[in-house]
């Protein structure tokens, strides 16, 4: 469970190095806080998959909000 | 219209189209219409058929006045900045969604029809790696590896049809009375919830040139869809009868199975799994394209390049959570995906365009 957390984080974190420095260059600042909402969306998200493997999946609670059964 | 190196003509987007659709017609439409409208199945396409000729018409008329705008912006023209943006978040959490549920449909259907008890991690981290690099050149590149494919995947689609007609049953397509007409319209509701990916084309309407060949092209792809989906119907229905069909998982893959030229050609699945593969990059591809796309229309963003990475790590871990089955895939599919698809696609852009009229706008 610790090596995928620290997988995750490691490869979040390679995409905002390899990302982030060019954004910066080019000014895009807009784009750059883009970025760091979807990457911790992705890290939240992906903690919450990793701490809790058995848990039900969004489509069971998505079905059962809506009254469909499974 | 001016050539732009950074657009892709009508004809293009409509191959894309035509590629992407293959992988969730050959999973879902023949059990689905099997499933509702039994043996006159096969003549679900046809309700589609006009169905999408009048959405062909609808975009054709909204272009006219919105010559270089994508959707979101005419949207918000039609609608108003407020109920538009709305509008537009219901877009942009369905293309997330979609984008994630095809990677996992990929992945498991690899599974599934091939590799058994191999994780299903390795195959979506194969894919998205691909897609990512992919994605990094701009959408002509993308457009253009497609007129490559396209051509690939209708030859093959045609060889295999014609190498299953020896196993034909062609009684197994009948009795088809008046009293098929209610089944087959609650039958078209698959076919017609996956061509209403047309509107979704109109995303990125503003990297697409030659709008105003709209209703011509999509004359000519209405026609292709419907060919293509009673072909797929038909093939199924024919070798297996309706009762069989609406049973089976992936009937199309096990129909092909049964091809066997001269005892001597046999194992063609594989070439049905490559071909799968082929859309299903196509539709992870396009559905990034257009998740991107509204955003980059919500923050005003000047490039999206830069965010494909980041999209891509949250669409795994998105695929991931979304399920934990086939089953719990299919049901959603079944019961909530088509429809949302149908209202998406198809309702909301005749809303608009409705909308349009009595505002003057279109």
């Amino acid at each position: 469970m610790t090596l995928k957390v620290i997988l995750l984080t490691a490869v979040i974190a390679a995409a905002g190095i390899f990302e982030i420095p060019g954004m910066t260059k080019r000014g895009q600042t807009r784009e750059i806080i883009v970025f760091i909402a979807i990457a911790l969306l992705a890290f939240a998200m992906g903690l919450y998959y990793i701490l809790s493997p058995h848990e039900k999946s969004l489509i069971y609670y998505t079905l059962k909000l809506l009254g469909l059964e499974l | 219209m001016l050539y732009d190196s950074k657009k892709i003509s009508i004809r293009q987007a409509i191959l894309i189209l035509l590629t992407l659709t293959y992988t969730p017609t050959i999973r879902l439409i023949p059990a689905y219409a099997a499933q509702k409208a039994k043996q006159a199945a096969w003549l679900s396409p046809i309700v589609t058929f006009i169905l999408l000729l009048l959405l062909v018409q609808i975009w054709q008329a909204i272009y006219k006045k919105y010559t270089n705008d994508s959707l979101m912006e005419i949207y918000r023209d039609i609608a108003g900045p407020v109920a538009g943006t709305v509008i537009l978040v219901a877009y942009l959490i369905w293309m997330t969604v979609l984008g994630a549920l095809y990677v996992r449909y990929f992945a498991m259907r690899l599974v599934g029809a091939i590799y058994a008890n191999i994780d299903i991690s390795i195959f979506i981290i194969s894919m998205l790696a691909v897609v990512i690099y992919t994605l990094n050149f701009s959408l002509p590149t993308l457009a253009r590896f497609n007129e490559v494919a396209f051509p690939f995947l209708a030859f093959v689609f045609c060889l295999l049809f014609i190498m299953m007609i020896p196993n034909f049953r062609t009684d197994f397509l009948t009795p088809v009375t008046a009293r098929c007409i209610l089944p087959v319209i609650r039958a078209s509701v698959a076919p017609t919830g996956i061509v209403a990916y047309f509107s979704f084309l109109f995303i990125f309407g503003d990297r697409i040139n030659n709008k105003e060949n709209i209703g011509k092209s999509g004359l000519w792809m209405a026609v292709f869809f419907a060919l293509m989906q009673i072909s797929i119907i038909v093939s199924i229905l024919c070798t297996f009868s309706y009762r069989i069909a609406q049973r089976t998982q992936l009937p199309y893959l096990t129909a092909v199975k049964q091809i066997s030229v001269f005892d001597i050609f046999e194992k063609v699945e594989s070439i049905v799994v490559s071909i799968w593969v082929l859309s299903d990059f196509m539709i992870i591809c396009f559905f990034i394209i257009c998740s991107l796309s509204i955003l980059k229309s919500f923050f005003r963003l000047s490039d999206t390049r830069p965010l494909v990475s980041i999209y891509v790590v949250f669409t795994y871990i998105l695929c991931m959570l979304l399920a934990n089955n086939a089953f719990e895939m299919e049901k959603f599919s079944e019961e909530l995906a088509l429809l949302v698809n149908i209202i998406l696609g198809f309702v909301i852009p005749a809303l608009m365009f409705v909308i349009g009229k009595i505002r003057k706008k279109v």
